[in-house]
């Protein structure tokens, strides 16, 4: 059984040169110190930089926004609801162009539809064919025009048969063209004031002797239903 | 009366810095005993011992268990002292080698204290820290109980463990 004292006095000894050396190895305390206040400062200062870019970043984002939505001519988005002011969905097809101006429902149930079209040989049901059938609506023009700037007006109403829902099976315009056959176009019917279907028909170009008032309209209607 | 590890530590992590010298002063010599086995100078030893206390320093809210202080030190510089010898291993690789007579140079008592570092830093940490507090620091039993936060019946039989398995080391060399 080895004696514990002895060998505290045994290892105390096999350690005295190591002891002896390190008296003149000197402390690194102060070494130390200046290190660990490099250190510390270190991520204050990381803090503090990435607080600055967080902030600045916030800023960037706040005037951005407040940029874009309250700079008028900075928002291509209002150009486009101007575009959607005029109501015109332009579908064209080599060089025939059919325009909705605008499609309204009156009275529940019967679709008006402001239109025109422009091209080599096309030609739109004209008023004098009276009334056809076309998928579940029948097709009447109520009003054929021809303007300065190369379109015909067509003013349509499409009455759909008892069954048919507006919303759900919406009807389409149509014209016949030389070169491409038959362009057809689904319109968006929507509910609609007098004076909007009277803006439409102004906003279609139609004027002067060409001119046709929503009156007019209205009361083709009514000889048309009945 | 020594204060605890364990105090110091809490104290550190409050960002006493006080504190911090304080384990510096208790473990900066302990540290370069092990350091030095490991890289067989006191000059690269100082060296990898500083970097040992930053990085100490810097992850001394990693320490889940304040009052083994030591033996996580311990750990952290051998760490440093192995990354010290990679990249002098490195270097001296590059160097031209120097004539023989000057790199000869007059060490005195270099194999014994090289031994009986090595001796220190082959034990397990925390006999590590106990036999370097006793032998090198000079320190009680009943003091290094206090540092530790062991009761000293501990602390005197991981002594007698460290110099059981001392005694072997030494006894096989023979």
């Amino acid at each position: 059984m080895p004696n514990p004292h002895g060998d505290t006095e045994r290892f105390d000894e096999i350690f005295r040169p190591v002891r002896n050396e390190l008296e003149g190895v000197g402390s690194m305390l102060p070494q130390v110190a200046e290190r660990i206040d490099a250190v510390s400062m270190k991520p204050a200062s990381r803090r503090v930089a990435w607080s600055l870019a967080a902030c600045l970043a916030i800023s960037a984002a706040g005037a951005l926004f407040g940029w874009r939505f309250f700079h008028p001519s900075s928002q291509p988005s209002r150009e486009l609801a101007v575009a959607n002011v005029e109501q015109d969905l332009t579908l064209k097809v080599g060089d025939d162009e059919l325009f909705e101006h605008f499609t309204a429902i009156l009275d529940h149930r019967f679709v008006v539809v402001i239109w025109s079209y422009r091209g080599n040989g096309i030609t739109a049901t004209p008023a004098s064919a009276g009334e056809i059938q076309t998928g579940r609506y029948r097709l009447a023009t109520l009003h054929e025009a021809r303007l300065a700037d190369g379109r015909t007006f067509v003013c349509s109403l499409l009455v759909p048969d008892d069954d048919a829902k507006v919303i759900l099976e919406p009807p389409s315009i149509y014209a016949r063209s030389a070169d491409h056959g038959i362009i057809a176009c689904s319109v968006s019917p929507r509910a609609a004031t007098r004076e909007e279907l009277a803006n439409a028909i102004r906003s279609a170009g139609v004027n002067g002797k060409e001119e046709i008032g929503v009156e007019d309209i209205l009361r083709r209607i009514r000889e048309q239903i009945h | 009366m020594v204060e605890p590890d364990e105090e110091l530590v809490q104290r550190s992590r409050r960002g006493d810095v006080q504190a911090f010298s304080c384990l510096v002063e208790r473990y900066e010599q302990p540290a370069m005993v092990v350091a030095r086995s490991i890289l067989r100078s006191w000059h690269d030893a100082r060296d990898a011992v500083q970097d040992a206390f930053v990085v100490a320093f810097t992850q001394l809210k990693r320490l889940w268990s304040p009052h083994k202080f030591g033996a996580w030190f311990m750990r952290i510089v051998r760490r440093q002292a192995l990354l010290h010898l990679r990249r002098r291993t490195r270097r001296s690789r590059q160097l031209v080698p120097l004539p023989a007579e000057l790199v000869n140079e007059p060490a005195i008592n270099q194999t014994s204290c090289g031994e009986a570092a090595l001796l220190i830093a082959r034990l397990p940490e925390q006999e590590c820290v106990v036999v370097s507090l006793r032998h090198i620091k000079e320190l009680s039993v009943g003091e290094i109980a206090g540092i530790t936060g062991r009761p000293i019946g501990t602390v005197t039989k991981q002594l007698s463990r460290a110099y059981a398995r001392m005694r072997q080391w030494l006894d096989g060399a023979r």
